[in-house]
């Protein structure tokens, strides 16, 4: 017993197990601390959406009309309008759907093999979310114009500064980050599934199909739906490589950008609106799905 | 029934190497795998399903070398440690999806589920999902979906790990009882040295990549090959030998201790070339109190240094007045009829014929 009084280590658990005051308080400061910056942050995003929301129901400043009932009201504007709203929509569920289909299986390699250069690639599969998004599309530019085995394509594909150009350029943004999605949703799986339905006598593409798709759906849905917003986004690639020719290239956030450089701010906001309420209710699904946020 | 015949199997994984191992399982045979993490059971294992390709090496089943084989076309039953049960099937599609690869009509599918249900005692649950099952029902959903494509041997990687203690007796039995009715040969991974002398027929004990020894039960619990299996077989009193051991009249041995100690042994083998260490079981070694006339012949005296519980058994530890620590299991009941205390001087009885010797040049594996 005495050796256990004098023993040092157990005296300093003892005193650690004591709560003090103090230490409860400082405890608490400290949540209180990183609860408001994250209030706080999130209150600003709020207040910039509701700024958009807010000034377009202002009165307009030169024509004395309500800025919505301006946009609603003129046809030009509402031409323009939908026309982007069609071309987004269109391009990016077949840039979508092109990203799914080269990355399931990219994403399925990544995780299950172990391939030659992994690191190397897996890097350079990453490049796309990481360099400039005005950077690709000049990059694309150069390489579909100037590059032997690009103007060969160029020839066949007839991209730039066309509406397939506008998929080209989403699809090369997107598909990094559908391959990161759908990876995580593959990596969930339980490679031991696999493993079992082949002992059962399927070949590795029926236990593919059989076990890890089916199990995987959810988050390969919910990786579909960001790499579609994530298209739908894309502004700077698709300005610089497909053109920002009004009725023809011009997707939702290039109509944005022209009218807001011609002062037409009424017609911009209305974009901007229309922009924000669907990556609200894309992002709403993606949660739904249980898609990983961590990944964007 | 045929047999599993292993020969130079040989893989590097990273780090990990799995050396040379060559086996053979005998048809109807329940083998165990004993080893501690790591030691590679897991990957000779799925060398066996065909999950792993090794780098060298062959492995039979029968006649038929299915080295080449990839997993579908081997037919070899695979219950992984978390019986990795398809979640968005219920029990009955689990058991019946090997069935219906194999394109059987939906009559006969249903036929053969029924009945392996039957045998499992399954029959309730089989419209439930995965999700919503015991750890034990999960084990016999993961034993009929092996069983129902009939293969003629089955790979379970550490089926009762996940169980409670009580449970893992019962379910013991339920394997050994399954294995016979179904009659398939079965490989058992585990690092429970217990569990593998409840179910095995014969056990292989891996360390490091290697298989460092393969018996009988009995075999692997008195005649441990190396230090390592002695450890990982709790054969606690392992004394390392100063020389060479004298021959007696008697045919017994003198074996001289590193501590100054003598003790008999009464090998039944012949002596290894080169003994460099003796093992005994603490069940074997005998404590009893001295009474203060002398030490008779045979016995060692010696001073009681720890008492520790051990559920029915109490695990006395004594040390030799050259310095030997011996450790003893007694019964419970008997040791406290003894009233041992910290510090008693007792005898020491070590029997002759369960002293078992180790060779040094085999004295790899630990």
């Amino acid at each position: 017993m005495q050796a256990e009084a004098t023993n040092p280590a157990r005296a300093s658990e003892q005193q650690a197990q004591k709560p003090t005051r103090s230490g409860r308080q400082g405890e608490l400061l400290f949540a209180a601390l990183l609860s408001t910056l994250l209030f706080a942050y999130a209150g600003f995003i709020l207040a910039v959406i509701w700024a958009d929301v807010a000034w377009l129901a202002m009165p307009g400043a030169e024509s004395g009309k309500r800025g919505i009932t301006k946009v609603l009201t003129s046809p030009d504007v509402a031409t323009e309008v939908l026309t982007a709203l069609k071309l987004s929509l269109v391009t990016s569920f077949i840039s979508s759907i092109l990203a799914m289909t080269v990355a399931i299986p990219s994403a399925y390699a990544l995780s299950r093999y172990r391939l030659p250069f992994r690191s190397l690639i897996d890097t350079v599969i990453d490049l796309p979310i990481v360099i400039p998004p005005l950077i690709a599309g000049i990059s694309l530019l150069i390489f579909f114009n100037q590059m032997g085995f690009g103007i060969q394509l160029e020839k066949w594909l007839r991209v730039v500064y066309s509406q397939r150009g506008i998929v080209v350029a989403q699809f090369f943004i997107a598909s990094a980050f559908c391959i990161r999605a759908t990876k995580a949703a593959i990596d969930q799986v339980n490679p031991r599934f696999e493993s079992v339905a082949r002992s059962l006598g399927c070949g590795p593409v029926r236990a593919f199909w059989q076990i890890t798709l089916p199990l995987a759906k959810t988050g390969l849905m919910a990786g579909w739906i960001m790499t579609w917003a994530r298209a739908m986004g894309e502004f700077a690639p698709i300005m610089v490589f497909a053109g920002a020719t009004p009725l023809y290239t011009a997707v939702l956030p290039v109509t944005a950008f022209l009218n807001l450089s011609v002062g037409n701010i009424e017609t911009s906001v209305a974009v901007t609106v229309l922009m924000i309420v669907i990556a609200s209710v894309t992002l709403l699904l993606f949660k739904k799905l249980g898609g990983q946020g961590y990944l964007w | 029934m045929v047999d599993l015949r292993i020969e130079g199997v040989f893989i590097r994984l990273g780090e990990f190497d799995l050396r040379d191992i060559s086996l053979t399982i005998e048809a109807g045979e329940y083998f165990c795998i004993l080893g501690p993490t790591g030691a590679g059971k897991s990957v000779l294992i799925e060398c066996i399903a065909g999950l792993l390709r090794p780098d060298r090496g062959r492995i039979f089943l029968g006649d038929q070398d299915v080295t080449p084989l990839t997993p579908e076309q081997r037919n070899i039953g695979y219950v992984p440690q978390d019986y990795a049960l398809f979640p968005h099937m219920s029990v009955r599609r689990n058991i019946g999806f090997g069935l219906r690869v194999r394109r059987l009509p939906q009559k006969e599918i249903d036929k053969r589920v029924g009945q392996l249900a039957e045998l499992l005692h399954i029959e309730p649950i089989l419209e439930r999902e995965p999700l919503h099952l015991s750890g034990g029902e999960k084990q016999r959903v993961a034993l009929a979906r092996a069983l129902a494509v009939q293969p003629p041997v089955l790979l379970l990687d550490e089926p009762l790990a996940a169980v409670d203690e009580q449970t893992r007796d019962r379910l013991c039995a339920d394997l050994r009882d399954i294995q016979r009715r179904a009659g398939v040969t079965v490989i058992h991974i585990s690092h429970n040295f217990e569990e593998t002398l409840a179910v095995a027929d014969r056990i292989g004990v891996m360390n490091a990549g290697r298989m460092v020894q393969v018996g009988t039960r009995r075999q692997i619990f008195s005649a441990p090959a190396t230090r390592f299996v002695a450890q990982f077989t709790r054969s606690e009193n392992i004394l390392p030998l100063a020389g060479s051991p004298r021959l007696l009249p008697d045919g017994r041995v003198r074996l001289p201790l590193d501590t100054g100690d003598e003790i008999l042994a009464a090998p039944s083998e012949p002596l290894p070339n080169t003994p460099a260490l003796a093992v005994v079981r603490p069940e074997a070694v005998r404590i009893t109190p001295q009474n203060g006339e002398g030490t008779p012949k045979g016995l060692i005296p010696a001073t009681l240094t720890r008492i520790t519980e051990r559920g029915h058994l109490l695990r006395l530890e004594a040390r030799t007045d050259a310095g030997t620590s011996f450790v003893s299991l007694e019964l419970r009941r008997d040791a406290l009829l003894a009233g041992f205390q910290v510090g008693d001087r007792v005898h020491l009885h070590v029997p002759p014929e369960d002293v078992h010797l180790i060779p040094s040049e085999k004295d790899t594996g630990g």
